[in-house]
């Protein structure tokens, strides 16, 4: 999948990271985004925000995607730019719907202890989808967005 | 009486026990490396002697949903066993992921230690 139309990003814009899939090796590229962004003056909310929505997005692919399989790989891609932060995250899973997900703020479900990963995104992101399989997922923050 | 520390690059919880409470801090970032930990860590205190637990957050920088997941268990057991889990000073960023959420309507948030330490040590109704 290419990066989304109305994302403002050209494909060539983008720098491309491939890491293990484990939770330490999960962290590079999120140190590479943050300091970038902080560099180009981002607030600290925007980083916590970035930060958040990447860390449920690499946990999900290691965890879920990859079944915790350090052989397996995930793919980051990224662009960080005055107005807008673009990031897409892929695993090599057979992905999952992210429609069908029980909304973990409702009172049936704010005990359920897994859950709130995509919802956490959707919140701190401007725009986030996944392509058909659902093994990749493209995010974007738009820079003069609040966040919640 | 004091628990041994749990210290982590980036990240660290120590507990103490005041009366019948525990008193457990977390510092630095809960991220997605650490979360394993502080699952197992807060519900092995939640299986302890004095399943009562107030969770300082104000050297809290960072917490994902797999944090809170470990709130959300930690709390369970804390209940399963008579007992509670309040939170006490999170900072702004992480209060808004517990009212995003909505896990502020779940667990209780106290402005300080001695609040938390009060609201704990009173009996259950009922």
């Amino acid at each position: 999948m290419k990066v989304p139309a109305d994302f403002g990003v050209d494909d060539t814009e983008l720098t491309e990271v491939v890491v293990r899939s484990d939770l330490h090796s999960a962290k590079q590229p999120e140190g590479q985004i943050i300091n970038e962004m902080l560099r180009q003056g981002y607030d600290a909310d925007a980083a916590f925000g970035l930060k958040l929505a990447l860390e449920e997005a690499m946990t999900n692919a290691v965890k879920h995607g990859n079944c915790n399989d350090p052989n397996k790989t995930i793919v980051v891609r990224y662009f960080v730019g005055p107005q807008r932060v673009v990031v897409m995250v892929r695993d090599e899973g057979c992905g999952f719907c992210p429609d069908v997900l029980p909304d973990p703020t409702t009172d049936d479900n704010l005990e359920r202890p897994n859950g709130r990963g995509i919802m956490l995104m959707q919140s701190y992101m401007t725009r986030v989808c996944f392509n058909e399989a659902g093994n990749e997922v493209w995010m974007l923050k738009q820079r003069q967005e609040a966040s919640p | 009486m004091s628990a041994p520390e749990t210290r982590r690059e980036g990240f660290n919880l120590s507990a103490e026990t005041k009366g019948d409470i525990q008193l457990v801090s977390l510092s630095g970032s809960a991220s997605m490396e650490h979360t394993d930990d502080l699952r197992q860590r807060l519900l092995e205190l939640a299986d302890g002697q004095f399943p009562r637990i107030a969770i300082d957050l104000s050297g809290l920088i960072f917490v994902n949903s797999a944090a809170l997941g470990a709130f959300i268990a930690a709390h369970r057991r804390c209940q399963e066993r008579g007992g509670e889990l309040c939170f006490v000073s999170p900072r702004n960023a992480v209060i808004q992921v517990l009212r995003v959420t909505n896990l502020d309507r779940l667990i209780p948030i106290f402005p300080d230690l001695k609040t938390a330490h009060a609201a704990l040590s009173k009996p259950k109704s009922g």
